[in-house]
């Protein structure tokens, strides 16, 4: 498996690439993603020894704010490309959502192109191209990628 | 890392040890740094080799990861402008603080103007 990670301005992006037979553990210390971006692939996490779980599911962004502070397995379905949201420092909620039309931003907000090449105000964004919002409106021409805007609650 | 260690004292009948930890490549004489004392039950005496591995685990690794923090920088260190231009050829002659590497790679993110 294939480990990543980084840190931007406010935010920081872990993410990992394995097959379908690699589970993942980390520990409360290790982990602090409040969301998951799956790009290849589906799986669930979930607190170890717990039957709850979350479920992962392929080019969705999944809020897991919940696992916050408890270690972490990750049982992947099939091989898989997954990226973590965290915030840096201190735990501090955000929120996020997955774009698929024009939107209108703010002050808050970072915008982050995980997959493929969405042409947002006229520019034509790469894999893991991102941007910090103004308040102002997004033209969007989503293109079939993974886009996520991520906000300072 | 290689690590030392210096036993100052050893106090068998209240089952202590009066002790001093650096690392091997410590930029200071080990005798400049605390000497604590430990419980020395936790200690393997079976052999050398259990005793200073009993002796780092239970009480060295985390003392030595304390001291790499306090100890004095004798360099003249700058921090890297991440968010610059690369050229490779500003760092020439320049002592640059970094981490060491880890087995994570690095997202190769670029930031834009929307």
């Amino acid at each position: 498996m294939k480990r990543y990670v980084k840190k931007c301005e406010e935010f920081s992006i872990c993410g990992a690439l394995g097959k379908k037979d690699e589970i993942l553990s980390e520990s409360a210390k290790e982990n602090f993603a409040q969301f998951q971006i799956l790009l290849k692939g589906s799986g669930k996490v979930a607190r170890p020894f717990e039957s709850n779980f979350i479920e992962l599911k392929n080019r969705e962004i999944t809020d897991v704010r919940t696992l916050i502070g408890s270690d972490r397995i990750y049982k992947p379905f099939e091989d898989f490309e997954i990226y973590g949201f965290n915030c840096n420092g201190e735990y501090k909620p955000w929120s996020a959502r997955k774009i698929i039309n024009s939107f209108h931003g703010d002050d808050n907000s970072w915008l982050i192109c995980f997959d493929g090449r969405p042409i947002i105000n006229g520019i034509t964004l790469e894999k893991m191209n991102y941007a910090k919002l103004t308040n102002k409106k997004y033209d969007v021409d989503i293109n079939d990628s993974i886009v996520g805007v991520f906000t300072k609650l | 890392m290689k690590c030392i260690f210096k036993i100052e004292e050893y106090l068998p009948d209240t089952n202590q040890m009066v002790v001093r930890f650096a690392r091997l490549h410590s930029p200071q004489n080990i005798d400049n740094y605390r000497a604590i004392a430990i419980d020395t039950t936790r200690l393997d005496f079976y052999s050398y080799e259990t005793f200073v591995k009993s002796l780092m685990r239970y009480y060295g690794n985390s003392k030595v990861d304390v001291s790499e923090m306090k100890d004095p920088i004798v360099n003249d260190v700058e921090d890297i402008n991440i968010d610059g231009e690369f050229e490779v050829r500003d760092l020439i002659g320049r002592s640059m603080m970094c981490y060491r590497d880890s087995d994570r790679e690095l997202i190769k993110m670029k930031r834009i103007e929307l």
